[in-house]
């Protein structure tokens, strides 16, 4: 009982560390009062449902048409499984092992495994919206489509609970090894990240080479997801004690079993490279603006998160322009079971890009990633404006030239002319711009310097979300303009994108220099 | 050197500062002692540029800090009580780093780092990475870093707190070398006995007023500055 009470209490201390929102923060001066942040945070939650209801609702009439209605829960689970394990897989290093307030916590006299269980229920909560803001919708939408059954929903209210908590744990083992076989290399960051890509892109990839790709290769590759429907719209008791024992099961044998190696395992995933080749003394010199953009350069690829996290984009990017050049466009039909399927991809070759380069945030947590180190920049004779311009310009070194190659390499895979091949470009390079000066501006409005684990600000942090989300709605800019200009070529709508998008840059740029310089200075 | 004009600070409608005014000149090595919470950081933080204020102000070298921040940081460094700085670079990168800044000579900076290096028995550490280093290696990796750059005005907050007595000791006497050459310091402490030998000058601070400064033999007299502190900032 004693260990169950200090959970409680280390999940409440722990909680805000990780939760990047205002209302949790005490004493701290904010942009936005507590009440508007509420609301606004209510707000967000109720569109996110809102979306998640017309997807699944309309994947669910889409079923209803072929007569498997039944597997839209069987979907959903899945989805929200696989989403889970995505994003935990890369937080296992910083929220699990290697969290800067490891010391000082396991100085108290806490049981290991309490304070594993503390750090996997944080991940366990941190990953729960998902699981509400799929599950609900789809469980309404399901019974919409096929009748009411009060007692499934209750049940699925209750199974919604526990769903989280295998693809945490997978994600954990997952994670664990991946960052203990990475340990083992000179280069362990850099095997590191090299892994977790494998692991993402395999598990991108095996639904498609492993023969299925269909509605059914969700229960094949995650038999959870039939279980659960099983258990909670079939009621059937064995499922739901399966479901159970697994899902609680699973997770308490992780936390027991790493709670028992916990100092081992973090010694040697934790470990600092040290001893270097001695080097003799250099006289190297530069200007300070090659100074700062070498440290923020140093400083994005020494965090295995931050580079797993911002770099996604470019890979997926990069390993579908290169595979466009081998693969055969009737062999995309066959894979992806979609008729003429190239010329459907080509169609849509400058959202894919943007999408890709609006993930590649790296300047939307560049300043509260500073954290303690914030005194320093601030002492030192630069001014705020070429402090501004080296992160930018990391996140534009990381992108443009990647759009630049992948670009060329799709113009070859997919036989583009001239003119689709300089809208990709263009659109691309001006979303990379987007992306950098309004990551950064995002950041200076929103930031988190008081971080105990970097994955909270390169994950979490409001300005992350709000990089990624309005990254998301430029990229869909041909589509909207579009949609108010019908009469307009596609290529036309791209172009009329790609100005819009660079002109809003240029004003966000301005209000950077101006107000973003004032805001840096008054931190 | 360094002025504080009529300097006030204050968070949440509470003073931490209360009309500061001192003036430390070239060759000054001045104390700032006080208790904790005084005011002495935020008094320091102000001056090094990295805190706003808005009354009073904060002259560097006849330049206000206000008007013109970037030339004043230019002429001095500061150096916190916890210098957490990139873990990520190594201290031979961070030395560049702050090199490249502050626009240090190429050739001046060799025979700089290889001097401090020895001196704080720190250049075999120097291609080892910020994040292996101790409390003490860190603070040793920051006074190196700020006096490759030779500033004319030194700030620092508590800075014989984690050194071992060897850098305690040659960081008494960089100091004294810094003042012989024209630089002053300002530095606050809570070590008594070393402010009372190595000061010229020393300024008393509680709950944010300047209670006493100048001449260190005549604010402590025939007493010892311990005693001074004491008498000073009783309740």
């Amino acid at each position: 009982m004693k260990e169950w009470n200090m959970l409680i209490r280390l999940i409440k201390v722990q909680f805000p560390a990780v939760f990047d929102l205002p209302f949790l923060k005490k004493g701290k001066k904010k942009l936005l009062s507590n009440s508007i942040s509420k609301v606004l945070l209510s707000a967000f939650t109720v569109f996110l449902l809102a979306v998640s209801f017309v997807y699944s609702y309309g994947i669910g009439k889409g079923l209803e048409s072929i007569g498997r209605a039944d597997m839209l829960i069987e979907l959903a689970a899945g989805v929200a499984s696989v989403a889970i394990f995505f994003t935990t897989v890369y937080k296992i290093r910083g929220i699990i092992f290697d969290f800067k307030d490891f010391d000082f916590l396991l100085s108290l006299p806490l049981k290991f495994t309490t304070v594993v269980t503390g750090r996997l229920l944080l991940l366990y909560l941190i990953n729960l919206p998902a699981a509400v803001i799929i599950m609900i919708p789809a469980g309404i939408s399901y019974s919409l489509i096929t009748g009411w059954d009060i007692a499934a929903l209750l049940i699925n209210l209750a199974g919604m609970l526990l769903l989280p908590l295998f693809p945490v744990t997978l994600a954990a083992m997952a994670g664990v090894l991946i960052a203990f076989i990475a340990s083992r290399f000179r280069s362990s960051k850099l095997i590191n990240i090299i892994f977790i890509f494998t692991v993402l892109l395999i598990f991108m990839a095996v639904p498609y080479f492993g023969g299925m790709g269909t509605f059914e290769s969700v229960s094949r590759i995650y038999p959870i997801a039939a279980l659960y429907k099983r258990a909670v719209w079939g009621k059937k008791i064995l499922s739901i004690v399966i479901y159970i024992l697994i899902s609680l099961g699973s997770f308490g044998i992780f936390a027991g079993v790493t709670g028992k190696r916990f100092i081992a395992l973090n010694t040697a995933l934790s470990k600092k490279t040290g001893s270097r080749k001695k080097k003799a003394l250099k006289a190297q010199a530069g200007s300070p603006f090659l100074a700062l953009y070498t440290k923020e350069v140093k400083r994005y690829f020494s965090s295995v998160n931050y580079v797993v996290n911002t770099g996604f984009g470019m890979v997926l990017l990069t390993v579908f322009s290169v595979a466009s050049l081998f693969l055969p466009p009737d062999f995309l039909t066959k894979l992806l079971k979609v008729p003429n399927a190239a010329e459907v991809i080509k169609q849509f070759l400058p959202e894919f890009v943007a999408f890709s380069v609006a993930m590649t945030c790296i300047s939307a947590s560049s300043i509260s990633l500073e954290g303690k180190n914030l005194w320093l920049m601030k002492s030192l004779p630069l001014s705020a404006g070429m402090i501004f311009r080296s992160k930018i310009a990391v996140n534009l070194v990381m992108t443009v030239p990647l759009v630049l190659i992948d670009s060329l390499l799709l113009d070859v895979g997919f036989g583009l002319d001239f003119m689709e091949f300089i809208s990709i470009v263009a659109f691309g390079v001006s979303i990379s711009f987007y992306t950098s000066i309004s990551g950064l501006l995002f950041n200076l409005l929103l930031p988190k310097f008081d971080w105990s684990s970097e994955i909270t600000v390169i994950k979490q942090s409001m300005a992350v979300l709000a990089s990624i989300f309005t990254g998301f709605v430029a990229a869909m800019l041909r589509v909207a303009v579009k949609s108010i200009l019908p009469a307009v070529t596609g290529f036309a709508a791209l172009l009329i994108g790609t100005v819009l998008l660079a002109a809003i840059t240029a004003i966000l740029y301005l209000f950077l220099r101006k107000t973003g310089e004032k805001r840096f200075g008054a931190f | 050197m360094l002025q504080i004009i009529n300097f006030s600070k204050s968070y949440e409608g509470k003073k931490a500062v209360d009309n500061l005014s001192l003036e430390v000149k070239s060759g000054d090595i001045y104390g700032f002692i006080g208790h904790n919470g005084a005011g002495k950081t935020t008094t320091l933080k102000a001056v090094s540029g990295i805190l706003d204020f808005e009354e009073g102000d904060i002259i560097i070298d006849g330049v206000s800090i206000k008007k013109d921040a970037l030339s004043c940081k230019k002429k001095m460094a500061y150096i916190p009580d916890n210098p957490d700085i990139y873990e990520h670079l190594t201290g031979m990168e961070f030395l560049k780093f702050i090199g490249d800044i502050y626009e240090v000579e190429k050739n001046e900076r060799i025979p700089c780092i290889e001097r401090f290096g020895n001196e704080f028995e720190m250049l075999s550490a120097l291609s080892e990475p910020v994040g292996t280093y101790s409390h003490g290696m860190k603070q040793k990796l920051v006074l190196m870093s700020a006096f490759l750059h030779k500033p004319k005005l030194l700030l620092l907050d508590e800075p014989f707190m984690g050194l071992d007595p060897k850098a305690a000791h040659t960081l008494k006497n960089l100091m004294k070398e810094m003042c012989s050459e024209g630089s002053a310091i300002f530095f606050s402490t809570h070590v008594l006995e070393v402010a009372e030998k190595l000061c010229n000058k020393i300024a008393v601070i509680k709950g944010g007023k300047l209670i006493e400064s100048g001449e260190t033999e005549k604010v402590k007299g025939n007493q010892s500055l311990e005693d001074v502190f004491l008498e000073l900032t009783r309740e």
